[in-house]
This record gives C-alpha cells, structure tokens and sequence, in this order.
C-alpha cells in the first residue's frame, strides 16, 4: 500500500519562469527506502517540502495512505539541506525540543536521558552544551539527523543529509539510517534526496532519477541487491557498476542535450 | 588595567582638569552659571537624600511605564510579524500612529487620567511601545524561512511557536528596538518631571533653575548622564546574555 502519492503533481513559484515540477508521479510504499538522485534545480528539493506539507501544489494531488496530505506534523520527520537546527538553542536543547514535540507530558529528565543517548549515537555527546553557531557544518548536520531521529515518525524525509558530513561519518550515519529505517519491524519509509548515487544504491530499494528544467522524473530503477548489503563488497559487483553507469548516462544524457543547446546544436 | 580603561580614566581626569581651571579664573566665566566640579561634587554629597528620593520616584514611573510597553508591544509584535493578513491590515495604521511624537499625547494624558503619576506613566508607556512594536514585527519577518518550516516539520503548537521560535528568533531586532524605547523612555521621564512632577530627576533641575541655582542643576544634570549611563550598561549585559547563541 501506498504511504505517499504524488499524483501529477505540478508547482509553480511565483518568482520562478519554469515549474520547479512539472506532472510528477510517484508512489511510495509503506516499508519502502527510496532515493532521489538528479542535479540541483531537478525538484528534488521541493518533492521534499511538497511531501512535508510545507507548500501546497499547484496542480495534481498528494495522498498519505490514500488521505489527502496532512499538516506538517510529527508523523513526518524531516532534515533539511540547510539543517534548520534552531540557532538560540544548544544541541542538546534542540532535540529535547523536538522529543518535547511528541511526548508532551514526559520529564525533563527523561527527555534529557533520550537526549544524550540520540547525541552519543550520532558521536556528539561532547557538543550538547554547544550553541550550533560554535558547531562546524557536518557537527550541525549529525545534530539535524540526531533531532530527526528522535522523531520517532513513520515517515522520514531527508534532503542531503550527509552532504556536509565527512567520509568517515558519512558512513556511520548511513548505517545509523539504515538500522533505524529496520527498527519497529521495518514500517518505517523513507524519502532520501542525495547527489551521491553510490549512497542512493547502498541504501535505496529504489532510485528516482530527476532531471531539471521543468523537474520531472526521467526513470525509476528497482535496486535489486538483497540485504543486508555489504558495503565494500558490493561496489565490485558487475550487476552494481552496470546499474551505476545507467543512472550516470541518465544524468550525464541531460548534460549533454543541455550542452548541445548552448552550442547551438553542434554537439561537442 | 587594559589600555582602554587606561585612556578612559586620562581623559576623564584631563576633562576635570580642564573644567576645574576654566572655573577658577582660567576662563571669564559667570560663576553661578558655570560652577566649579568641586562645587558641584559638594552639591551631589549634601543633596544625596533629595537624589535618593528622586531616582527612586524616577525609576517607578520607568519601570511601569516601560514594563507596560514591553508586555504589550512584543506579544503583538510577535502576533502581527508572524500573520501575515493582520500585519498588511494593520500596517496603515502603524505608519500613522507610530511617528507621532508621544509628547503631543500630554494634554489628553493629562486630561483624561486621574493622577500626575497615571499620565507619566501613559506617555513613557505610549513612547516605548511603538519602537519596540516596529522592531517585533520586522524581527519576526526576519526569522528564516527554513527555521519557520523547521519548527512546523515538528508540529509545534502556536504558543511554542510565538515563545520558544518566533520570540527567540526576533530576539536581535526586539533588543534594537528596546533601546530605542529606553532612550526615548528617559527623555519622556525627565520632560514629564520637568511639567508636573513633585518629585524625580526632572524635577530636581527644574526645580533649582527655577531659583537660578545653576550649581544645583548641573549636579542634576550630572546625575541623570550617570543613571542613563548606568541603565544602558546593564541593558548591554541583558542583550550579550540573551543574545549568548549568536557567533561573536
């Protein structure tokens, strides 16, 4: 069953000439990981803020399971490319905020003892009493997903979570995201915006090619490697280098065509 | 001692200096206008009681006035900057009322409440809210987008949004404003005092220059520019303290 349906979806900005989307269709499933890939000024982006229920479409319909799309709301956690961590409040503070969000009536010690096991897990427990302006970018984007993660939401919507963090983090919190997308019995979805198609295919079960100028979807492509997948050995796979070239010369097929238009059509 | 405090206390000591010798026939002053600063520090020692009294009368009319200002004008503020059809409904009439200067308010101040206290209160009240009304609004404005989005991803309720988001987060411009209010607060105090009052800094030198006691009004005088003085530095430490999370 469906968890999100985008349904023809359009949006216009009203400072943009063209549709930032243009008739998008995507069905999510429950259980389901699936990534987005595409250059920037693909829609990628906006599919998230469209899917958080931040801003209205301009045509089509979204559905959460089969309903009409929800406020914003706790049942859909989201990281934001810029990591949104409130300035005023120390990283600590920000996710007893977002812990306060959803359980309301709990103490503030127990939000503090969830807390500090959330910020541990994303390796900053040293930082807690830090304001996010003495935080360095990737520090700031651990506490983003550590404040997401505490969320607890069926429904995860992240927009280049790890693209500020290094190499090393990136690939703890990868499988930091994997392990919470399996806990409670793997009913959790996840939407995952990324540039990095070898992280698409390492975590996704699906991968969703945009293309910009309008955005719109130009293939989706089943990842077929069963699980647990296993990083190090997987990239050596015939089966992966071949589906990695494909969502490549997707890509590359677009910066090509749009190269040829600057050249006025004499190719290069 | 730093080299700023140490330039600072020079260039007090050559401003007393200076002061001193043009009083004592340095200069061909009219002594009663220009009293020397040992004269006036005499004056502040032996009328410290009628300065106590003044400053305390001083700071209730302030602190009413201004309370008042603040907890009305930032809960508005806030309201206002954050919807977006009020503030595009209110905005004429904040163009309009907002520049009038609060003075002109005086005679109806007078008129239509019952005490001299009452109407002072009024006009510091009606002179610190519009600054830090102004300043609400285009704080909130300022907020970004993707905090605002932030906090409603986390489905906040419209009290934590107004205390714990849009409060903190126009916390910069509401300090701008608050300075603005204080300032324009003392400047209605002491007029006030100097109009009706019986008591108060205002008073003191109206008072006195009523009686051509030139040396008693510049130890008024003296004792305003320290209060001010005073009042600012700790309204200084109150915004580095509410403003700890901003990068220095």
């Amino acid at each position: 069953m469906s968890v999100l349906q985008l349904d023809e979806v359009s949006l216009v900005y009203t400072t943009g000439d063209k549709p930032a989307l243009s008739e998008v269709s995507l069905d999510i499933r429950a259980g389901e990981f699936v990534a987005a890939v595409g250059p920037s000024g693909c829609g990628k982006s906006s599919t998230i803020s469209l899917l958080a229920g931040l801003i209205p479409p301009s045509a089509g319909r979204i559905l959460m399971n089969g309903r009409p799309l929800p406020e914003p709301g706790p049942d859909r956690a989201v990281v934001f490319q810029d990591y949104s961590l409130f300035p005023w409040m120390t990283a600590g503070e920000n996710i007893r905020f977002a812990l306060r969000q959803i359980k309301p009536s709990a103490s503030s010690r127990e939000l503090a003892e969830s807390a500090a096991t959330l910020l541990d897990l994303v390796g900053l427990s040293p930082a807690t009493a830090k304001y996010p302006a003495e935080l360095s970018g990737g520090m700031r984007q651990r506490v983003a997903i550590a404040r997401a993660f505490a969320q607890d939401a069926p429904v995860y919507l992240l927009d280049e979570p790890f693209g500020a963090v290094d190499a090393k983090n990136r690939i703890h919190l990868q499988d930091l995201l994997l392990q919470l997308w399996t806990s409670r019995g793997g009913q959790k979805t996840v939407f995952l915006v990324t540039h990095d198609i070898d992280e698409a295919l390492y975590l996704a079960d699906r991968i969703v090619v945009f293309t910009p100028g309008p955005g719109r979807i130009r293939k989706i492509l089943p990842v077929p490697f069963p699980r647990p997948r296993r990083r190090f050995f997987l990239v050596h796979e015939p089966a992966y280098i071949a589906l990695r070239n494909e969502i490549l010369s997707l890509l590359q097929q677009e910066l090509l065509e749009d190269l040829q238009e600057v050249e006025g059509g004499t190719g290069i | 001692m730093s080299q700023t405090s140490r330039d600072r206390v020079l260039l007090l000591t050559a401003l007393l200096i200076i002061w001193q010798t043009a009083t004592s026939g340095g200069l061909p002053l009219d002594k009663e206008l220009f009293p020397s600063p040992l004269k006036v520090a005499t004056l502040l020692l032996e009328d410290r009681l009628v300065f106590a009294s003044s400053l305390l009368s001083s700071f209730q009319l302030l602190f009413f006035g201004y309370s008042l200002a603040v907890i009305s004008a930032i809960p508005l503020g806030l309201l206002v900057g954050w919807q977006n059809r009020l503030r595009l409904a209110i905005e004429p009439v904040t163009n309009i009322l907002g520049p009038i200067p609060p003075i002109v308010f005086i005679p109806y101040a007078i008129a239509l409440l019952p005490t001299f206290t009452a109407a002072s209160i009024f006009i510091i009240f009606v002179g610190a809210f519009w600054p830090l009304f102004i300043n609400t609004v285009s704080g909130v404005q300022a907020v970004e987008k993707g905090l605002l989005d932030s906090a409603r991803a986390l489905g906040v309720n419209r009290r934590t949004m107004m205390t714990r988001i849009l409060l903190p987060g126009a916390m910069p411009h509401i300090l701008t404003g608050g300075t603005v209010s204080l300032v324009l607060s003392f400047i209605l105090l002491t007029a006030a005092e100097m109009i009706g009052a019986t008591s108060g800094l205002g008073w003191y030198v109206k008072y006195f220059s009523d009686f051509a006691d030139y040396p008693r009004v510049v130890a008024g005088i003296i004792v305003i520019g320290i209060t001010v003085l005073i009042l600012t530095t700790f309204y200084h430490l109150l915004s580095r303290y509410l403003l700890r999370w901003k990068k220095v």
